[in-house]
């Protein structure tokens, strides 16, 4: 990101600031992205002595950039402009200029989530590009599992069971990626995918569904094992504190709660829907496509699974 | 069979209705001028007749001398006025059928169709008579795996496919003509994304949907697969691109078949028994929602979803298979 921060889209985010605001409301800004910001600590001005108007812009667009977090910058810069800040609205100078130059760099605007993330077409980073590592974020999961895995590693060749696993990795990967969903996990076996933007629920569900799809025309087509290659798929959302680490990853309560869903409640070759994610898919899906699994006397889940005419 | 009338007579086609009733066969009729342009745009096999009735003697005999140098196709001569002085000279050159007086006004029927067709299958019959050794290769004009070796005006064999959305009526009624145009564009692009990356192309988009050509190189079709995926794939679909709320619901034929080719948009003058047959497939005989294949394309069904295929019929004497569908 350092290397957006050059040239004409520095100068226009300076004059952004310079030119749309005091420096008491660009510090408050400044100290919604950066905690316990201090503007004169920074810039080196004593607490009495007022600083210029473009000298704290400077300053400020500098501490952004050095703190790689230019984007989020500009989501709020959008923000104050179209909501306000503090029931008064900012009209940002430049604010177009700011968006076309953040699109040159690979980032688009999420408009339900109201935030910049990065277009998967030029990138993909495992947090979109914009999530802070130790913040909580709410995702929807799509846990991935082969079924009898470990039967399936004695009784085939070692050759075709990498090309088979490779073959659904690439499965999952088609279906995601066209949903900006992430892989975070993959063990060979099993993944995790992340989908935070947009309508999640609904694209980690037809993302399951396609995998399924895809599964079973390469069954029938290309599978070399001497037995159909299945899967078992589970769906939840949840609140997590966003991490780069796998382990620590694993050890959060919705990500458990995400395998248990697909180990316990979910049969071969299906999709199990949590309650928490029922609600909020569309209703053409819900139709007669989702089958509910009664769990206990207050919980729900919904399986979905390819039904042929007979 | 394709028959093309050559007239400038308005009455001519009267001479054909009973034809035209019995419904199997296909009749065009072109004016005389265009004779040279709209054979080379037929497929062969088809049977052209060529209405002589005041055409000047040049005009007549190049017509004439043009029609008995084609190969792979019959011809015959309507004449009710009796231009043709030696009608058995014709026969000699290649003619294979001569209209009178007293045909042209009783009309031709299908019996002396199939009488002609019996009598000029002796060039045929020679050809078939390798059938036994015949290989692919010599069975299909290949157009090849992709679209480079294929050239404007000249016959290939092709995959075709008919695609054309259902429920019509309530689509207009739900997108109203402000935003139909734009729902079916989208549609269009839509199909065109899922046809393009294994070689299809749109050919003949017509309002609510479309005929696409895929180069055939007799080894495998591809087409299959994809189709079968759009059927797969219909709720998908209806979510993801449309967001209606309602189920999108498409019919689709896939049909292997031989025509001229010619690049969208030049298409107006080419005369094709497959393309034919492929339109009447998707219009008169495919169900809503449904998928089929002609038997032509029964062997390039991958092995494993040969299973999925249920018999469904045959129709102009084709036998079809259906896809299984998914609930």
């Amino acid at each position: 990101m350092c290397m957006l921060l050059r040239g004409n889209l520095f100068i226009c985010a300076v004059k952004a600031l310079t030119e749309s605001m005091n420096v008491e409301t660009m510090t408050i800004l400044a100290q919604k992205l950066i905690s316990d910001y201090n503007l004169h600590e920074r810039t080196g001005y004593p607490e009495r002595i007022p600083i210029p108007n473009k000298e704290a812009a400077r300053q400020i667009v500098t501490d952004i950039r050095d703190n790689n977090i230019f984007p989020q910058f500009v989501n709020l810069l959008i923000e104050i402009h179209y909501y306000g800040l503090m029931g008064r609205r900012y009209p940002v100078a430049y604010l177009r200029d700011l968006v076309n130059g953040l699109h040159d760099f690979g980032f688009i605007y999420d408009t339900e989530n109201r935030m910049f993330i990065e277009d998967s077409r030029m990138r993909k980073s495992r947090n979109w590009g914009v999530l802070r590592e130790g913040e909580e974020y709410v995702f929807t999961f799509l846990r991935l599992d082969i079924v009898g895995s470990s039967i399936l590693v004695r009784t085939n060749k070692n050759e075709v069971i990498q090309s088979t696993y490779a073959h659904l990795r690439d499965i999952v990967q088609k279906a995601i990626d066209a949903r900006n969903g992430r892989i975070w996990i993959w063990e060979g076996d099993s993944g995790l995918v992340a989908f935070h933007f947009l309508n999640k629920n609904l694209l980690a569900t037809l993302s399951a569904m396609e995998i399924l799809h895809e599964l079973f025309i390469y069954n029938q087509t290309r599978c070399k094992l001497d037995k159909p290659l299945l899967v078992r798929i589970a769906i939840h959302m949840g609140p997590l504190e966003y991490t780069n680490n796998e382990e620590e990853m694993k050890k959060s309560e919705i990500i458990k709660k995400t395998i248990d869903i697909e180990a316990n409640y979910t049969k071969p070759n299906t999709v199990t829907v949590s309650n928490l994610v029922y609600p909020l898919l569309d209703p053409l899906i819900l139709g007669n496509q989702l089958q509910p699994i009664r769990v206990d006397d207050k919980t729900t889940y919904y399986s979905y699974e390819l039904r042929w005419e007979s | 069979m394709e028959i093309v009338i050559f007239s400038d007579k308005r009455d001519t086609e009267k001479c054909f209705s009973k034809i035209q009733n019995a419904k199997q066969h296909t009749v065009h009729i072109f004016s005389l001028s265009e004779i040279r342009k709209i054979v080379s745009n037929t497929q062969s096999g088809a049977l052209i007749y060529i209405d002589v009735t005041d055409v000047d003697d040049r005009e007549r005999n190049n017509a004439l001398r043009f029609l008995s140098k084609l190969q792979g196709y019959r011809y015959g001569i309507i004449d009710p006025r009796g231009t043709i002085k030696d009608v058995a000279a014709e026969f000699h050159n290649g003619a294979a059928d001569y209209i009178g007086k007293e045909v042209f006004k009783e009309g031709i029927t299908v019996k002396r169709l199939k009488n002609l067709v019996a009598y000029k299958e002796i060039d045929v019959l020679e050809k078939i008579g390798k059938e036994g050794a015949e290989s692919i290769t010599e069975r299909y004009i290949l157009s090849g795996k992709d679209w480079s070796a294929v050239k404007q005006g000249q016959e290939y064999t092709f995959c075709f496919m008919y695609i054309e959305l259902d429920n019509q009526k309530e689509l207009i009624k739900k997108y109203g003509p402000a935003h139909l145009d734009e729902f079916l564009r989208s549609f269009l692009e839509l199909i065109e994304n899922t046809v393009s990356p294994i070689n299809g192309k749109i050919w003949m988009p017509f309002d609510f949907g479309a005929l696409i050509l895929f180069p055939f190189d007799s080894e495998r079709c591809d087409a299959i697969l994809t189709c079968f995926r759009l059927i797969m794939a219909r709720k998908i679909i209806s979510i993801e691109k449309y967001d209606s709320r309602a189920l999108l619901s498409y019919r689709i034929v896939l049909h292997l078949g031989n025509t001229i080719y010619r690049s969208r948009g030049n298409t107006g003058s080419i005369i094709s028994d497959s393309i034919n047959t492929i339109y009447h497939l998707g219009q008169k005989f495919a169900n809503e929602g449904n998928f089929y294949v002609t038997k032509e394309l029964f062997e390039f069904i991958p092995g494993g979803l040969k299973r999925w295929f249920l018999p469904a019929g045959s129709f102009e004497g084709r036998e079809t298979k259906r896809m299984r569908l998914p609930l």
